[in-house]
């Protein structure tokens, strides 16, 4: 037998009344789970656009019209999709006043699993012009892939070294990038000779490919211009020959942050809605309890119990409870947000980019701690009022 | 040499006089028995003596300690100290084994002895039953519970609150072999109890009525006039 102490006492009572003591867990799990995994979602999703808001150098984004969604979508989820531009107003735009830097795209969506490995972003870009992936991959110390490589996103399937097979040829795999949080992570890259070529000799007609065309131009506005005067300018001279439709990115960018301002907000009131609820379902249990244990603590009092020894037993009691409900929530969130992130930032239409371990463990323990308070600030009121009153008439009640 | 000494004791609830200048002695070593029917004041007086309530009027005197004047620290402490009580309802913990319930009593008073739980457990034939819990016993298990619970601090008082009243006959015998045996070891007992069968184990019986003694008479007595 283990030493009976005021905390061996609590712990047998929660162990020999195990529906109850889970009952409890639970409420404080969900409040812990509701707390860490909300924490670490809106936290994901601020690296995830913050991750996007230092790559994405362009100032404006000029796609067809009607598929700035699909753009979006596949720049920041990487959902693969194509569509085309004509591809003379590279150097239209190139040398469009305001202007500094012009750098095409080329989106292949391999949806078609019998041409390809698996489905992928195929992004293919000018290593001459552009500014937006070449930085980003050199900043991974990667150089430009030759004409039969391929540098792969950080979540796409396939070791360094071996074979990818898209649209029936295949690439060998010069390169992983790190993760960015973006549509980037599912994507392959390519330089747009490669690209073009692949799609001159594709076997399988699962893309239709005019030649010469583009699917996105990045643009830099020069300095000290404003950015939308710019994009203006391009929809008054190109909308209608062209067909385009134009993203200002920062716009993009806010719209995303206004998006994960509305999620922060969110996941804090529900962080703070479930630990209120834990805490009244807490302190509602440990009052009812006064009444259903008054006999159990009247008996404590009659062999000599002191009242801070009763208020021990409730404030372990509510402790144990609550550390186990932290622990519980805060690893189901852990287990949960890992896997699922993917398909919560899909329908949120989110970036993601996880924080790193360390602070993962810093906010675990942040919330734990949050959790653990939850009992025993709720029971206070009880643990203050136990073992109050006559303890013999207390003991002798009912009989 | 007295243990217990009642002078002049009254205990009014309101306009109800519960108990009405009472006058006790009790010796070191005696069996006494506290009898009569309902309201008589018998557990007023057993809250009392057994320092889980104060006299309005008069003096309680246990083992040398003025009761009247103690703080209810003092009386948690002298009841914890000088005392082992047996209820009528067992009260055990639910949670806790027959073997940790004794040990209970040991930890508010002192210090655990695992090893002289079980030695008390053993002496009222529980030894095997020792890590059961108290709905796993029967409820002569429970009161034997009970009684090593409130022996297990060697008091210098046993005060017993109709023991046997939830018991079959059979641990009705069982319960009071033991209490015979305490008696024999120099144990003092006083047993509240409303059953002549139960009071005539005692030495000295008194009967109350109306907060007052009534009459006093030995168990013996009561024996034969049952």
């Amino acid at each position: 037998m283990k030493p009976l102490t005021t905390f061996q006492i609590a712990k047998n009572n929660l162990r020999r009344r195990p529906a109850r003591s889970a009952g409890l867990c639970m409420a404080v799990a969900v409040s812990a789970f509701a707390m860490f995994g909300g924490a670490l979602l809106s936290q994901g999703v601020g690296r995830g656009v913050e991750s996007m808001s230092n790559r994405l150098g362009a100032d404006i984004l000029v796609v067809p019209h009607g598929y700035d969604k699909q753009f979006q979508a596949a720049l920041l989820r990487g959902e693969p999709s194509t569509f085309y531009l004509k591809g003379d107003l590279v150097d239209k735009l190139r040398f469009f006043p305001g202007v500094e830097r012009a750098a095409p795209q080329l989106f292949l969506a391999t949806l078609n699993a019998s041409c390809c490995t698996m489905p992928v972003q195929v992004i293919a870009y000018d290593p001459e012009a552009d500014f937006v992936v070449k930085p980003w991959v050199s900043a991974n110390a990667v150089p430009t892939p030759a004409g039969d490589e391929v540098v792969v996103g950080h979540m796409v399937g396939g070791e360094t070294g071996t074979e990818i097979s898209l649209f029936g040829r295949k690439f060998r795999i010069a390169a992983r990038l790190d993760r960015t949080g973006m549509g980037f992570d599912t994507s392959v890259f390519m330089t747009m000779g490669s690209a073009k070529k692949l799609l001159r000799t594709a076997k399988n007609a699962a893309v239709k490919y005019e030649p010469g065309s583009v699917s996105s131009i990045m643009l830099a506005v020069a300095p000290g211009l404003n950015i939308k005067d710019v994009a203006n300018a391009i929809l008054r001279e190109y909308a209608i020959d062209y067909d385009l439709e134009i993203v200002v990115s920062r716009s993009m960018i806010s719209d995303i942050a206004k998006k994960l301002g509305g999620l922060s907000l969110l996941s804090r009131a529900l962080a703070a809605l479930s630990w209120i609820c834990a805490a009244a379902a807490l302190f509602i249990f440990f009052f009812l309890m006064l009444d259903e244990r008054r006999r159990e603590f009247g008996l404590f009092r009659i062999l000599g119990a002191k009242r801070g020894k009763l208020a021990g037993i409730v404030l372990y009691e509510s402790l144990l409870v609550s550390a186990a409900g932290g622990i519980l929530g805060i690893a189901a969130a852990l287990g949960l947000t890992a896997p699922f992130h993917r398909l919560i930032t899909t329908a949120l239409e989110l970036p993601y980019l996880a924080i790193p371990a360390g602070s993962a463990l810093v906010l675990g323990a942040g919330c734990l701690l949050s959790s653990v308070a939850v009992g025993p600030l709720s029971c206070l009121y009880s643990a203050i009022r136990i073992g109050s009153g006559d303890a013999y008439l207390t003991l002798r009640s009912g009989e | 040499m007295n243990i217990l000494e009642l002078r002049g004791v009254s205990m009014t609830y309101g306009a109800v006089k519960a108990l009405q200048n009472i006058d006790l002695a009790v010796k070191q070593g005696e069996w006494l028995a506290i009898m009569g029917p309902s309201g008589s004041g018998k557990t007023t007086m057993m809250n009392i003596v057994g320092c889980m309530d104060k006299a309005s009027d008069g003096s309680v005197v246990l083992d040398g300690e003025e009761l009247s004047r103690l703080s209810p620290k003092g009386l948690t402490a002298i009841r914890r100290d000088k005392i082992g009580l047996i209820f009528q309802q067992f009260h055990l913990v639910p949670y806790l084994t027959a073997l940790e319930n004794v040990v209970l009593a040991q930890y508010y008073h002192s210090m655990p002895d695992e090893a002289e739980a079980l030695a008390a457990l053993g002496n009222v034939g529980l030894g095997e039953r020792a890590r059961h819990l108290p709905s796993q016993l029967s409820g002569g298990e429970q009161q034997r519970v009970c009684i090593a619970r409130a022996l297990i601090n060697c008091p210098q008082l046993i005060l017993a609150d109709e023991p046997t009243g939830n018991l079959d006959e059979a641990n009705e015998k069982l319960v009071l072999k033991i209490l015979h045996r305490l008696h024999e070891s120099g144990s003092t007992i006083i047993v509240v109890t409303h059953s002549p069968e139960v009071g005539e184990h005692a030495e000295r019986v008194i009967i109350l009525e109306h907060g007052k003694i009534a009459r006093t008479t030995t168990g013996a007595k009561l024996h034969k006039s049952a």
